[in-house]
C-alpha cells in the first residue's frame, strides 16, 4: 500500500494485538461490531484515553469491492493515524490498555469458538459524556471507519 | 504510543491462543520489513519528482551556473546510481537470458499503483531503464495510472508522441516473462479514441444489399482470435480497470468529451496507426478492406441484440485484424463497457432496436395500423360467421423460414445452401441462431443453437444478420396478398396468418396455391399453406405441407391424421406439458384421446385439460378473427445488464419505463398493475457462458397496483423506482430487468381518470388557471393603482400585478394541491385552510372543495371574509405605498429586487403588527416581499410557483417528483422565492415575532434539500442572493473544486480576510439564518459517517469567529445544535480545543 505502518517490537505484545484484531474480523464482517476501542486506563481501571474506531460495513458488497478505492481510503486513514500523536498527552508509565469491541448484539457463545476468545470487560466508564476529537473518517463504499479519541470531560470528577 | 504502556496480560481479560498465531505473524515480518524499505524510498522519489519546480525556484542560490547544467549533472549521477544498482540486482537473476525490458526506458509520471520505486525495481531487475526526469531522447514509455485533464488535452506536448502506458504493462510483462505489447495497456483516458460500440450504434444502418455485399470480406478475413480467450481477456481488462477507480471516475467526468471523440469512425483506422510498427503495416496493406470491414461490423452491431454474445467478439475480430502483428493484444475494454448497460447511455433503446423478439412483438401494432380498415370491417362480419354453422374451410398460411428467406431472397445462389440468421457471424461465438433454412436444418441446425455449435455441424453455414427493414417490407407484402384474397384474415405473427375461406368461391386448394404463387412473386419468398375445417387442423396441415407446399385435411381424415401425431405438435403443448404427458405414457394424440376429459382437467387444470381433450380430437372452436387482446404489456432486458451503481440502475429503469410507456401508447392501453421483475445473479453463479448473458439467476418480482390506469412515463418511472427500491438489492448483482404492465384498460375509457391523476397535468392545469387568475387580478390591481400612476407607470403596474398575481397564484396552487391531496388522503382540517387562498379560488374549484368539506367551507369563508378582505386590502395598500416611496427615491424600476430588499425590514415590522391581528393571513404576508424578487416574468407551468406549504404536505415521493420536474433554468427563478421566507425568520429567532404561526411551518421545506444535488442547491441560491457573504460562499464552492464538502469551501474563505465579511449590513439576519440552516443540514448529513469533516468545518468556523462578529453569532447558534447531535450519535461532545 505504499505505506509505513508502526508495529510493536515485543513479540507477545504483537501477538496480542494480532490475535485481537483477527479475532474481531469475523464479527466485523458480519457487521456485528459497532465500535472497536483501544482504551488506556490507569491502575484503578479508570480510562484516560480511548481511541475509538466506529465501523459501518455495507454487507451487500460481497466480493465486488473496488480494491484500489478502498486502498486509497485506508491509506489516508493510516497516514492520519500516524500523525495524530499530537492530540494525545504523554501517559505515565504504569498505565495499561486493552482492546474492547462494542457489539451491536452479543454473539451467542456456543455458536462459534471465535466468540470464546472474547470476555466481557469491566473497565469503568466515565460519568460524564467524554470529549471527542475526530481524527479521521473514511467512507469508502463497503467500509466506513471513523476514528476519534475520547478524553474525559473537563467536569469529570478526578479520582 | 502503544509502546509506552505496558502490556496488561492479566488485565486484558481475554485469553488468546498466542502460539497458534505467532508463526504467521513472524512470517509476516519479512515482507513487511521489505515494504517499509520500499515505501521509504517512495518518499524520496516523491520529493524528487516534485522538486523539479521547487528547484527551479530556488535555483538562483544554487552553485550551478544554470539550471540546465544542474540537471545534466543530476541526471548523470542518477544514471550512474541506477547502473550500479542494476549491475548488483541483476546478479541475482539468471544473467544469460536476454532481459525482458531490454531497450525499454520508462518515465513514471505521478502516483502509480505499484509505486514508482517498485517499478524502478522491476526495471533494474529486468534490464530496463528508469528515468527520473522526462527526456524525449532517453525515455521510450511513459508510465502512469492517471493523468490530469490538462495533460490529456495537451497529450502531444505532454508525451511527445511517446506511448503512455499503465503500470500493469510492466507487471504483466514481468509475469509473462517477456515484453508484451503495450497497446492494450494504453492509459484508459487515452484509449477513448479507440472504437466503441456506442459509436457503431449511433451510425445509420446500412442498406440490405450493402450489408450483404460487404459481408463477404468480413468472412474471408482470417479470424486469428480465440473467442474464449477474448472473453477472458475482456473480463480481465474490466477488472484491471476496476482496480483503477481514479482514472475511471475521471473518465466518467470527461465523458462528454469522449463521446465526441469516439463518434468518428475514422478513429478505427487511426488506431492501428498509433500502435507499434507491425499493425500499422497491416492497416496500410488493406486500407480499403478496413473500411468495408468497418461497415459490415457496424452492421453486425446494428443487428446484434441481446442474444448476441459475439457482438463484442466480432469487434474483437476487427481489433485483432487491425493489430495482427501483436498476437497477445487484447480487447480494449471500452467496447466491453459500451455494450452493456455500463457504458451505453441509450442501451435500452438500442437493445430493443436490435431485438428480433421486439420486432415480432411490436409488429402487430404496425399491422393493425396498416390494415386497420380491413380488419375492422372484418371484425364486424365475424359475428355473422358464428351464426352460419356451415362447413367451414380455414386456411393457414405460413412463410417458410421467414427470417432467413427474406434476407436471402435476392441471393438466388444461396437458395440451396445452408443459411442461418444470427446477430453475428463469429464461428466461436455464443450468439444464438434465430432461424435456419431447410438445407441448414438438414445438418441438424436449429433455432436457438449457438453459432459455434452450428458451425461445428456445418462448417460452410452462411450466417446473415437481421434485416428488420426487409422483414417489415416483406410482411407488409405478405399481408397485402392475403387481404386481397379474403377479408377474413387473422394475423398470428408477421409471417403467419389464418384465413377463413368458407365464403370464397372455388376450391380452397386452388385458392391456396394461387395465394402461395402470388406471395412468391411479390416477395420472392415461399410460403406453405394448410387447409382444414378449423384453425387447429389448418395449422397442423401446414406443418405437413412445409416447406413450400400445401396440404388439405378433409374432416374425414382428421382422426387418422391425429392418431399418430406426437403431442408436441399440438399448439399449446410445450416442453413442460409434454414431459408431464410423457410421464403418463402419452406420446401421440391418439393416446391422448383415451384419457377422459375429467382426468385431464384434474391433472392439468380446467382450461388446459379441456384444450388437450379438444385438440386431441381435432376440435377447435376458435373463430378466425377473434384476436386475443393482450393481457399485459411489458419490456424485459436480460442481456447486457450490468450496473455499476444505483445511478446506472435508475437511469436504466427510467429508460425501460420510457420503452414500456411507448408500447402502452402504441397498443392504446393503460395499465393498473405494474410488475418489476429482476434477475439477480445467484451467489455461486459464474460468469455466464454467453457473453453478457444473465447466467444462473434468481428471479424476483414485486408488483403494485394503482387505482387509476396509466401509461404516463413519469408515473411509470416513479412506480418503478419504488418497486425497485423494495428489492433492496445490490445493483451489481442484477442481470436482467423487466417491467410488465397488466390489468389493461383501453385508453379511451381511462382518459378522464388519467387526466386528473397525472402529476404533470394537474400542475399545468393549475398554473394555467392561476395564470388566468393572475391576469384578472392584474387588471383589477391596475385600476386600483391609478393613484400612483406618475412614477414607474408601466413597470410599476406590472410590478404590482406581479406581486399580487404571484401571491394569488401560489395561493390557488395551494388549493389545487390540497384538492389533489384529497384524492389520496384526508383533507386538511378546515381551520388550516388559508383564507386568502379560498377567497381567490375559481368558483368551480371552490365548490369542489366545499363538497369535500361537506359544505362547511362556505360558512367558514363567510365568517372570515370580512376580516381577511380588510387585511389584504391594508397589506396591498401598504406595499404599494412602499413601492411608490422607493420609486420616488429614484431607484429605477429595473432593480426591483434591490428596492425590495431595502424595504424588507420595514415591511417586516409592519407585518408584525398585522400578524398579531390576523394570524391566518400569513400566506399573504410572506408573498408580498416575494413578489419583489420575481424576475418580472411569471413562468406558468413551472413548479417554481408552487407554494412551499403545499409541497411540504405532499408525500415524500411526490415532492421528489416535483423537484425533479423542475427544469434547471427554472431553478434560479425558484430560488429567490425560497430565499425570501427567511426574511421573516430572524425576527422570529430574535423573539420579536410572536404571532407568527404559519410561516414557521412553511419553514423551507425545500431547505431540507440545501445539500442535495451537484452543485448543492444552496450554491445556486447563494449565487443569486444579494448578500455578500452568501455570494462569497457560492463562489468559493467553485473555487474549492466543487467537492460537495464544506471544509474546502471554508478553507478557501479563510484566505479571504475575514473581517471584510462583516462589512455588510443588508440582510444580515437573512444571511445568518440561511447559513445556520445550511450548517445544520450539513451536520445532519454528515454526522453519521463523517464526523471528521464536521470537526474540521467547525474548527475553521471558530477561527473565523475570532475575527468576525457575524461568524461569532453564527457559531453560537449552531454550536449547541452540533453538540446535541454529536451527543446523540457518539455519546460525547466534540472537543473544540481552544488552543488554535
Amino acid at each position: 500500500m505504499n505505506l509505513v505502518v508502526q508495529r510493536a517490537c515485543h513479540p507477545q505484545l504483537r501477538d496480542y494485538i494480532h490475535s485481537a484484531v483477527f479475532g474481531l474480523l469475523p464479527f466485523i464482517q458480519k457487521g456485528m461490531v459497532e465500535r472497536a476501542a483501544v482504551i488506556f486506563f490507569n491502575t484503578d481501571g479508570i480510562p484516560v484515553e480511548r481511541f475509538v474506531f466506529k465501523l459501518a460495513v455495507n454487507q451487500s458488497y460481497g466480493s465486488k469491492v473496488e480494491d484500489a478505492n478502498l486502498e486509497f481510503s485506508l491509506r489516508s486513514f493510516l497516514i492520519k493515524l500516524s500523525v495524530s500523536e499530537s492530540l494525545t498527552k504523554v501517559l505515565p508509565r504504569d498505565y495499561r490498555w486493552e482492546i474492547t469491541a462494542y457489539f451491536r448484539s452479543l454473539p451467542e457463545a456456543s455458536a462459534n469458538k471465535d466468540v470464546e476468545q472474547w470476555i466481557p470487560t469491566d473497565t469503568r466508564q466515565w460519568e460524564q459524556p467524554p470529549l471527542l476529537t475526530p481524527i479521521k473518517s473514511m467512507s469508502s463504499e463497503p467500509l466506513c471507519v471513523q476514528l476519534y479519541i475520547e478524553h474525559p470531560s473537563l467536569s469529570e470528577p478526578k479520582p | 504510543m502503544s509502546m509506552e504502556s505496558t502490556r496488561s496480560a492479566n488485565s486484558a481479560k481475554r485469553s488468546f491462543n498466542n502460539n497458534s498465531n505467532s508463526a504467521s505473524s513472524n512470517s509476516n515480518s519479512n515482507p513487511s520489513n521489505k515494504k517499509k524499505k520500499t515505501s521509504q524510498k517512495t518518499l524520496g522519489v516523491a520529493w524528487g519528482s516534485n522538486s523539479r519546480s521547487s528547484s527551479r525556484s530556488s535555483f538562483s542560490n544554487s552553485p550551478f551556473s544554470n539550471f540546465g547544467s544542474y540537471m545534466v549533472e543530476k541526471n548523470r549521477k542518477l544514471q550512474n546510481q541506477f547502473e550500479a544498482e542494476a549491475s548488483t540486482s541483476s546478479h541475482g537473476g539468471s544473467g544469460s537470458v536476454k532481459p525482458i525490458f531490454d531497450g525499454v526506458s520508462i518515465f513514471v509520471d505521478g502516483f502509480t499503483v505499484p509505486s514508482s520505486q517498485e517499478l524502478r525495481g522491476y526495471m533494474l531487475k529486468h534490464g530496463g531503464r528508469f528515468e527520473n526526469y522526462f527526456s524525449r531522447r532517453r525515455v521510450t514509455h511513459i508510465i502512469c495510472s492517471n493523468l490530469p485533464d490538462s495533460k490529456i488535452k495537451n497529450l502531444r506536448s505532454f508525451s511527445r508522441g511517446l506511448p503512455v502506458v499503465k503500470p500493469t504493462w510492466i507487471l504483466e510483462s514481468v509475469t509473462a516473462n517477456k515484453l508484451l505489447s503495450w497497446v492494450p495497456y494504453q492509459l484508459d483516458q487515452l484509449a477513448n479514441n479507440q472504437p466503441k460500440l456506442s459509436a457503431f450504434f449511433t451510425l445509420k444502418r446500412s442498406s440490405v444489399s450493402n450489408g450483404a455485399s460487404t459481408h463477404a470480406p468480413c468472412q474471408v478475413n482470417p479470424e486469428a482470435e480465440d473467442s474464449s480467450l477474448k472473453v477472458g481477456t475482456s473480463g480481465d481488462t474490466y477488472f484491471s480497470e476496476v482496480s483503477e477507480p481514479f482514472e475511471h471516475s475521471k473518465q466518467i467526468s470527461g465523458e462528454s468529451d469522449d463521446l465526441v471523440d469516439e463518434n468518428s469512425n475514422a478513429s478505427l483506422v487511426e488506431e492501428p496507426a498509433n500502435s507499434s510498427g507491425k499493425p500499422c503495416e497491416v492497416a496500410m496493406a488493406v486500407p480499403s478492406n478496413i473500411d468495408t470491414e468497418d461497415e459490415s461490423s457496424v452492421k453486425n452491431y446494428l443487428q446484434s441484440n441481446h442474444y448476441q454474445p459475439s457482438a463484442l467478439v466480432s469487434s474483437n475480430c476487427i481489433n485483432n485484424q487491425n493489430m495482427k502483428g501483436s498476437p497477445s493484444s487484447t480487447v480494449s475494454e471500452p467496447s466491453n463497457q459500451s455494450h452493456s448497460t455500463l457504458g451505453d447511455p441509450n442501451f435500452v433503446e438500442n437493445y430493443f432496436k436490435n431485438s428480433r423478439l421486439h420486432f415480432i412483438g411490436t409488429w402487430r401494432n404496425r399491422y393493425r395500423k396498416r390494415f386497420r380498415t380491413l380488419s375492422d370491417g372484418f371484425n364486424c362480419t365475424s359475428s355473422n360467421i358464428k351464426a352460419s354453422a356451415l362447413k367451414t374451410a380455414i386456411m393457414h398460411v405460413d412463410m417458410d423460414c421467414f427470417f432467413v428467406s427474406v434476407v436471402i431472397r435476392n441471393h438466388l445462389e444461396l437458395r440451396d445452401k445452408p443459411v442461418a440468421v444470427c446477430h453475428s457471424d463469429n464461428r466461436k461465438g455464443t450468439a444464438e441462431i434465430s432461424s435456419a433454412n431447410y438445407p441448414a436444418r438438414d445438418y441438424g441446425i436449429k433455432a436457438g443453437m449457438f453459432v459455434r455449435d452450428a458451425k461445428a455441424l456445418c462448417p460452410h453455414l452462411v450466417i446473415f444478420p437481421y434485416n428488420f427493414e426487409a422483414y417489415e417490407e416483406v410482411a407488409d407484402q405478405f399481408y397485402s396478398v392475403l387481404h386481397k384474397h379474403g377479408n377474413k384474415v387473422q394475423a398470428v405473427s408477421c409471417d403467419e396468418a389464418f384465413l377463413d375461406v368458407t365464403d370464397s368461391e372455388g376450391d380452397p386448394q386452388l385458392l391456396a396455391s394461387k395465394i402461395r404463387r402470388e406471395i412468391f412473386e411479390t416477395t420472392g419468398c415461399t410460403a406453405s399453406a394448410g387447409i382444414a375445417g378449423n384453425m387447429l387442423m389448418a395449422r397442423l396441415a401446414t406443418r405437413t405441407a412445409k416447406p413450400d407446399g400445401q396440404c388439405y385435411i378433409p374432416p374425414e381424415r382428421v382422426d387418422d391424421y391425429l392418431s399418430q401425431l406426437p403431442i408436441k405438435a399440438l399448439p399449446g403443448v410445450g416442453y413442460v406439458l409434454e414431459e408431464k404427458l410423457k410421464k403418463q405414457n402419452v406420446w401421440t394424440c391418439g393416446q391422448l384421446c383415451m384419457i377422459s376429459k375429467d382426468s385431464l382437467q384434474k391433472d392439468f387444470g380446467l382450461k388446459t385439460g379441456e384444450m388437450l381433450w379438444n385438440y386431441s380430437r381435432g376440435v377447435d372452436n376458435r373463430l378466425v378473427g377473434l384476436i386475443q387482446e393482450s393481457k399485459s404489456v411489458g419490456a424485459e432486458v436480460n442481456w447486457g445488464v450490468r450496473f455499476k451503481d444505483v445511478k446506472d440502475a435508475q437511469n436504466f429503469l427510467s429508460n425501460l419505463c420510457k420503452e414500456v410507456s411507448l408500447r402502452l401508447q402504441g397498443c392504446g392501453v393503460e395499465g393498473r398493475t405494474f410488475t418489476l421483475k429482476i434477475k439477480k445473479r445467484r451467489k455461486d453463479a459464474e460468469e455466464p457462458t454467453k457473453y453478457m448473458g444473465h447466467g444462473d439467476c434468481e428471479n424476483l418480482s414485486h408488483s403494485t397496483t394503482v387505482p387509476v390506469a396509466t401509461d404516463d412515463v413519469e408515473v411509470l418511472q416513479r412506480i418503478t423506482k419504488q418497486l425497485f427500491g423494495s428489492f433492496h438489492l445490490d445493483v451489481k448483482e442484477i442481470r436482467g430487468v423487466g417491467l410488465q404492465v397488466s390489468r389493461l384498460e383501453s385508453t379511451e375509457n381511462s382518459k378522464q381518470g388519467l387526466e386528473r391523476n397525472s402529476l404533470k397535468s394537474w400542475l399545468t392545469s393549475a398554473s394555467a388557471r392561476t395564470e388566468e387568475l393572475c391576469k384578472n387580478n392584474y387588471v383589477a390591481k391596475e385600476s386600483s393603482n391609478q393613484g400612483c400612476e406618475g412614477e414607474g407607470d408601466e413597470t410599476l403596474g406590472q410590478l404590482c400585478g406581479n406581486s399580487v398575481g404571484l401571491s394569488i397564484q401560489m395561493d390557488s396552487n395551494t388549493s389545487n394541491g390540497a384538492a389533489c391531496l384529497n384524492e389520496v388522503s384526508v383533507p386538511p382540517p378546515i381551520c388550516h385552510l388559508d383564507m386568502g387562498v379560498l377567497k381567490s379560488l375559481p368558483p368551480e374549484l371552490f365548490s369542489e372543495l366545499n363538497e369535500i368539506y361537506g359544505g362547511k367551507l362556505v360558512d367558514f369563508v363567510a365568517k372570515n371574509k370580512g376580516k381577511t378582505e380588510n387585511m389584504n386590502h391594508t397589506l396591498r395598500a401598504y406595499s404599494h405605498e412602499k413601492i411608490e416611496g422607493a420609486m420616488k427615491e429614484g431607484q429605477a424600476a429595473l432593480l426591483p429586487s434591490m428596492v425590495f430588499q431595502n424595504e424588507i425590514p420595514v415591511e417586516n415590522k409592519a407585518k408584525q403588527h398585522i400578524a398579531k391581528e390576523v394570524p391566518a393571513v400569513s400566506g399573504a404576508e410572506s408573498f408580498v416581499p416575494a413578489s419583489g424578487l420575481t424576475k418580472t416574468d411569471l413562468i406558468p407551468s413551472s413548479l417554481s410557483q408552487v407554494d412551499t406549504a403545499v409541497l411540504q404536505q405532499l408525500p415524500e415521493e411526490l415532492k421528489v417528483d416535483i423537484l425533479e420536474h423542475l427544469p434547471a433554468h427554472r431553478m434560479q427563478v425558484f430560488s429567490p422565492n425560497v430565499l425570501l421566507y427567511p426574511t421573516e425568520i430572524p425576527l422570529e429567532a430574535l423573539g420579536t415575532k410572536t404571532a407568527e404561526n404559519n410561516s414557521g411551518s412553511k419553514d423551507f421545506v425545500l431547505d431540507n434539500n440545501l445539500w442535495f444535488g451537484t452543485p448543492p442547491h444552496w450554491v445556486e441560491k447563494f449565487k443569486v442572493s444579494n448578500c455578500l457573504i452568501l455570494n462569497i460562499l457560492a463562489e468559493m464552492y467553485y473555487k474549492s473544486g466543487s467537492t460537495g464538502n464544506l471544509s474546502p469551501i471554508l478553507q478557501c474563505i479563510s484566505s479571504v480576510s475575514i473581517h471584510q465579511l462583516d462589512a455588510f449590513q443588508d440582510g444580515w439576519d437573512e444571511a445568518m439564518y440561511i447559513l445556520c440552516e445550511l450548517l445544520k443540514q450539513y451536520i445532519k448529513l454528515k454526522i453519521e459517517l463523517d464526523i471528521e469533516e464536521i470537526y474540521v468545518c467547525f474548527r475553521l468556523l471558530r477561527r473565523f469567529a475570532m475575527k468576525s462578529e457575524f461568524f461569532i453569532q453564527m457559531y453560537n447558534i449552531v454550536y449547541p445544535y452540533l453538540q446535541a447531535l454529536v451527543g446523540e450519535n457518539y455519546g460525547g461532545n466534540l472537543h473544540m480545543s481552544l488552543k488554535d
